[in-house]
């Protein structure tokens, strides 16, 4: 496996518990994370010049903007289109989101090893666990 | 019967005579009696209308045989006697009796004697016709008593009215309730009682039925002498003589106002039922769902802690790891009931989506096998399968899993430890598949609410679980357009037939043919 520079994974869930679990879980492991409550926050991030995320995990039922509404905007963005998207929902229909929002949808909830596949997928493998014992 | 020639009877003692008669009265078909016993016989007999009557004869005199006849004949019939100068006390004695006619002997013509008769048959028959338009009369002012008597003493209000729509009768009921008089309603008076919001939409459906002949029946309030207003059932319908003619209409109108009460409370129950029902069916779909963001956050922190335990070499990190695993199967388990929930809602709220792809059924039973062998192994549940190497078809791969794993699961619960068989087969393009233990079985009352919402058979003291699995389980087999049944006999276990088409759900059947 190859190791690339990782410039971040952003988290987009209004559940802050998630949110920061997400966050810590792939810190723990070494991976630059960071997070939005909503899509509306998340484009404002985003849009603020630092660099841009390697990929985004976008949760689908948020208040203010849903993952629906952002993942439009997104495409729309010439500078942000390109970020992937991986989709995490509760919702029965993946393949109806996978087919609308055109991302990778996983249902949730997801289990630490899924996570990991997600990060070491689009970020390369950890070089440096900041955790340690 | 006016056209009917008359029945004559001729009584003489003298044969020259009655020959005489005879030959006068041949067209009429006359009786002949030479005596007054010979006549009291055929008067018996036949209904006479005529009698042509000597007075004097031997034996039975006419008189006697005249008031013989009053007493035993039924109608009497006229009588014409025929006398002597000899019998001039006799003739008024006949005359006395009722006789109609006398004619003196010797009788000139045969004329005088047809005449006479001929006047007494007429007599005889206007008679008879004044006599029956009287009881027809009678019968008929009786009837009439008894209708009036029906219609004054029914429950309902009750009216007729003229064929042009004038009310022109009301019964008792009807000036009881509404406590009004004749002269106030008469005609279309009736107006005043009803309710002004109802009373054009009376009078439009009124006048229609007037103008087309139909019966009419609607609902509307009419007042009380009180002042207050009750429901009504108004029933009217034209009455027609022999020609189609309507001559009357006749109209009833039925207190309905709490038999409408009970309805209405009825229809607002249902409806607060219903809403209930909804409302509850949405609370378990926002429940489930909000249960399930947390235990995504719990299981991940649990796995997350485990992993980095397991990155250390602390003492006491197996006991750790250990306490661990415990707390995940239980959050494990808790989302498999929340899951269960959420299925529930989506079922009901027809969002049950099979998400169809080419899948190994057969794979599946394996798959769920294996998995369910440590629960088995812990029940003392031999798991046996015996499936077809490959049964392919299409379907959605999580939800069959889910029903296989449902019924393998409760026949581990409810096995009592004996065996469980598994088969499944390919049969004319149909996966039967069967789930078979010999466990405590299900009584026969309780097999019916089975596959019911929260359902179960048994008390739930003894058996967890919600009670959804088997609900689940049917929605899924149906919604793959297959069926699902139980055989069961207690104390000797059950077998539950899943029956599954190979070419996937009739839903994507359609739109592959629609698109």
């Amino acid at each position: 496996m190859t190791t690339l520079a990782c410039t971040g994974i952003f988290v987009v869930d209004d559940d802050d518990d998630v949110r920061d679990t997400f966050i810590q879980t792939l810190t723990d492991e070494g991976y630059p994370a960071f997070g939005a409550a909503n899509g509306k926050e998340a484009l404002g991030k985003l849009r603020d010049g630092a660099p841009l995320p390697c990929v985004i995990l976008l949760d689908m039922m948020m208040p203010v903007m849903d993952g629906r509404a952002f993942r439009a905007e997104q495409l729309q963005d010439g500078l942000l289109s390109n970020i992937p998207v991986v989709v995490l929902t509760a919702h029965a229909d993946i393949r109806g989101v996978e087919r609308d929002l055109r991302t990778g949808v996983l249902r949730k909830p997801i289990s630490l090893a899924q996570l990991f596949e997600i990060a070491a997928t689009h970020c390369g493998k950890p070089t440096s666990p900041r955790w340690s014992p | 019967m006016e056209n009917a020639a008359p029945v004559i009877l001729l009584v003489d003692d003298d044969p020259g005579v009655l020959e005489t008669y005879r030959r006068s009265f041949a067209q009429f078909e006359p009786l002949l009696a030479h005596d007054g016993v010979a006549a009291q016989t055929i008067l018996s007999a036949f209904a006479v209308d005529v009698v042509v009557c000597d007075l004097k004869m031997p034996g039975m005199k006419g008189l006697d045989l005249m008031k013989w006849a009053r007493e035993h004949c039924q109608p009497n019939p006229e009588w014409i006697v025929v006398s002597g100068e000899a019998t001039l006390d006799a003739t008024i004695q006949a005359l006395k009796l009722g006789a109609f006619d006398f004619i003196c002997k010797p009788i000139l013509s045969p004329m005088q004697l047809r005449t006479a008769v001929t006047n007494a048959a007429r007599h005889k028959r206007l008679l008879a016709e004044v006599a029956e338009r009287r009881a027809l009369e009678v019968a008929l002012r009786e009837s009439e008593r008894q209708v009036r008597q029906l219609v004054e003493n029914i429950a309902d209000l009750a009216w007729s009215a003229t064929a042009d729509g004038r009310i022109d009768f009301y019964n008792r009921r009807w000036y009881e309730y509404t406590g009004t008089t004749f002269e106030q309603m008469e005609g279309w008076g009736w107006r005043s009682v009803h309710h002004p919001a109802l009373l054009e939409q009376v009078v439009e459906r009124w006048t229609r039925a007037l103008a087309t002949g139909e019966p009419f029946e609607m609902e509307f309030p009419l007042r009380r002498a009180d002042g207050v207003f009750r429901w009504f059932l108004t029933r009217v319908r034209p009455l027609r003589d022999a020609d189609g003619r309507i001559t009357r209409w006749f109209g009833t109108n039925t207190d309905i106002d709490e038999a409408r009460a009970a309805r209405s409370e009825r229809e607002r129950l249902i409806a607060d039922l219903r809403q209930s029902v909804e409302a509850r069916d949405e609370f378990l779909a926002i429940a489930a769902h909000e249960l399930r963001t947390p235990l995504t956050a719990l299981q991940l922190q649990l796995e997350g802690t485990a992993h980095l335990i397991g990155r250390t070499s602390n003492p006491g990190n197996d006991k750790l790891l250990g306490k661990l695993a415990v707390a995940s199967r239980q959050v494990t388990h808790l989302g498999t009931l929340v899951n269960g929930l959420l299925d529930v809602a989506r079922c009901i709220q027809g969002r049950l989506i099979i998400e169809t792809e080419e899948v190994d059924l057969a794979e599946i039973v394996r798959a769920v096998v294996e998995r369910c062998g440590p629960q088995a192994q812990s029940a003392g549940c031999a798991l046996i399968v015996d499936a077809e190497k490959e049964v392919k078809g299409r379907g959605d791969r999580t939800r069959l899993d889910q029903v296989v794993s449902n019924l393998v699961g409760n026949s581990i619960k409810y096995g009592a430890g004996q065996p469980i068989r598994t088969t499944l087969h390919a049969v004319e393009g149909v996966a039967l598949l069967r789930v078979e233990d010999r466990g405590i079985g299900i009584r026969p009352e309780d097999t019916a609410r089975l596959f019911a919402r929260f359902a179960r058979a048994v008390s739930s003291n003894s058996y967890g679980g919600l009670g959804l699995g088997l609900y689940i389980a049917r929605q899924i087999v149906e919604a793959h357009g297959g069926t699902i049944d139980v055989a069961s006999e207690v104390g000797q276990g059950s077998t539950f037939t899943v029956r599954i088409p190979l070419v996937g759900p009739p839903a994507e059947r359609k739109r592959e043919a629609s698109s």
